[in-house]
């Protein structure tokens, strides 16, 4: 008998007695047959939890009944002073109207893990939201004033009006008059990269303007301006056919953050990996393919288990 | 056990008589499940309390025949719940080590003392799902059709995990 194992159960129907006499005859040849045996053993001798059932039937019944006697179950005795019920109600009606008035006109819009979401701000311009991201704005006074609060990553494509429209995240702000640009502001991964027109990119004091195909990235707290190739008007994670996000000399644990948010997953490793940079990509609709983008040329292996990940390196 | 089956047929959990007879059939269980997950005695006895108290509380939404796997699932999702607010702070393999090396062993022989530490090193890397069918079957006696209907999984699922932890334990014992 082979070193493995074909059938991924045998030797779980060995210890509960179900083998052909024949299978258990090939499987006393395994060359770790002895082991096995061994580890069988031990997990019988494992010792088990103490528990003491009745001492924690007591505790148990404390916190049931601290439990159902909760606040809500009682009922109050409420004695009405007709005027002061009166006044109340309409302090209460007008404070509700009056938040409401204010609240209506802010619009969130936003998208969980692994979801992405396009919409229309009321000047026509467009957001596309990636994974994990929200914008907000003013949706009533907004072709007076074009302000937008991001959080995560979107593309906007602006319309041309006379009147600035700015985005403000949570460390950049950028101000175009009519374009389209991708801006990405999570924490440690802050870039802007513009398709069309051109735009004013600000972080700290340090501003840049750029054109289309340039774009703004901060690294370690420095301002650069860089170029970028693409044969679209529109970043690669919008394509049709093979949407994808691409990657140029990006430390490595941002690029697995980024694989988290646009699948839903939780990568586990215990790897250093800021000091290794990546440059490639990986496709957006498919995890199996995207991870192989990412660990193969880093020499890394994964293994996928429901919405985990765990990454290993090479060999181990 | 058998008589105690019969009497929890499709009766309700609100019930004061039920509930008890439910809790003391399985509440030792359910505090080895959530051990095996978090490898902390206060923490799985705190889980359980809090698992049997949901169950409490959700009384008129389970017929007792359900109570079983409802159980598991409850505290499968205590543990999980737990686990994401970092009560255990990401320290819960150490804590399970810990734990373990203080545990008196019934092994006597040098031999089997040193085999038993690397045991239980191994038993500490092994993934959640297999250590807890692994455990479920050799330490507490369970069939592979009891574990399969309290976590509600395929009996086959249950053996390939109870396959993949002697496999992997092996690897990690044995080295080779």
């Amino acid at each position: 008998m082979n070193k493995n194992f074909t059938d991924d159960t045998l030797l779980a129907r060995w210890l509960s007695g179900e083998l052909t006499p024949s299978e258990l005859e090939e499987l006393q040849k395994h060359p770790h047959f002895d082991q096995f045996k061994s580890i069988a053993e031990l997990g019988k001798n494992t010792t088990q939890v103490e528990y003491d059932i009745e001492a924690e039937w007591d505790q148990l019944k404390n916190l049931r009944t601290s439990s159902k006697e909760s606040p809500k179950g009682k009922i109050r005795p409420f004695i009405a002073k007709p005027f002061s019920i009166a006044l109340a109600a309409c302090l209460i009606l007008g404070l509700m109207m009056f938040a409401f008035w204010i609240t209506s006109a802010t619009t969130i819009e936003k998208t969980t893990l692994a979801e992405t979401k396009t919409i229309s701000l009321p000047d026509q311009s467009i957001v596309s939201l990636t994974p994990n991201s929200s914008i907000r704005y003013n949706k009533r006074n907004f072709n007076r004033k074009r302000k937008v609060k991001l959080k995560g990553q979107a593309f906007f494509t602006v319309q041309s009006q006379t009147n600035t429209f700015s985005v403000k995240s949570a460390n950049l702000l950028v101000e175009v008059l009519g374009t389209s640009f991708d801006i990405i502001d999570n924490a440690n991964y802050l870039n802007v990269d513009c398709y069309s027109g051109k735009v004013k990119v600000s972080h700290s004091s340090q501003s840049h303007i750029i054109e289309k195909n340039e774009s703004v990235v901060v690294k370690s707290d420095r301002v650069k301006k860089a170029s970028f190739t693409t044969s679209q008007s529109k970043p690669s994670w919008l394509n049709t056919n093979t949407p994808k996000i691409k990657f140029n000399d990006t430390p490595l644990d941002i690029v697995l953050d980024e694989l988290e948010r646009w699948y839903g997953i939780e990568i586990i490793h215990s790897l250093n990996l800021e000091q290794r940079k990546y440059t490639g990509g990986f496709t957006i609709n498919d995890l199996d393919t995207a991870l192989l983008l990412v660990c193969s040329p880093m020499f890394l292996t994964y293994s996928i288990d429901g919405r985990k990940v765990v990454i290993k390196s090479e060999g181990k | 056990m058998l008589q105690s089956k019969s009497t929890l047929m499709a009766e309700n959990v609100c019930e004061e008589e039920v509930y008890k007879s439910i809790y003391f059939e399985y509440s030792k269980s359910i505090n080895s499940f959530l051990y095996y997950k978090c490898g902390n005695t206060e923490q799985s006895k705190d889980l359980c309390q809090e698992t049997f108290l949901k169950l409490w509380q959700n009384c008129h939404k389970v017929g007792s025949e359900k109570a079983k796997s409802y159980l598991y699932t409850l505290a499968n999702n205590m543990f999980i719940d737990a686990f994401r607010k970092n009560q255990f702070k990401n320290k819960y393999v150490d804590q399970y080590e810990v734990e373990r090396n203080n545990i008196e062993t019934p092994l006597q022989t040098l031999e089997g003392s040193e085999a038993h530490l690397r045991y239980e090193k191994a038993l500490k890397s092994l993934s959640s799902k297999k250590r807890e069918v692994f455990l479920m079957s050799r330490s507490e006696g369970f069939t592979y059709q009891q574990i399969a209907e309290r976590l509600t999984i395929s009996v086959k699922a249950v053996e390939k995990r109870m396959h993949g932890a002697l496999i992997e334990l092996r690897k990690l014992m044995y080295k080779s």
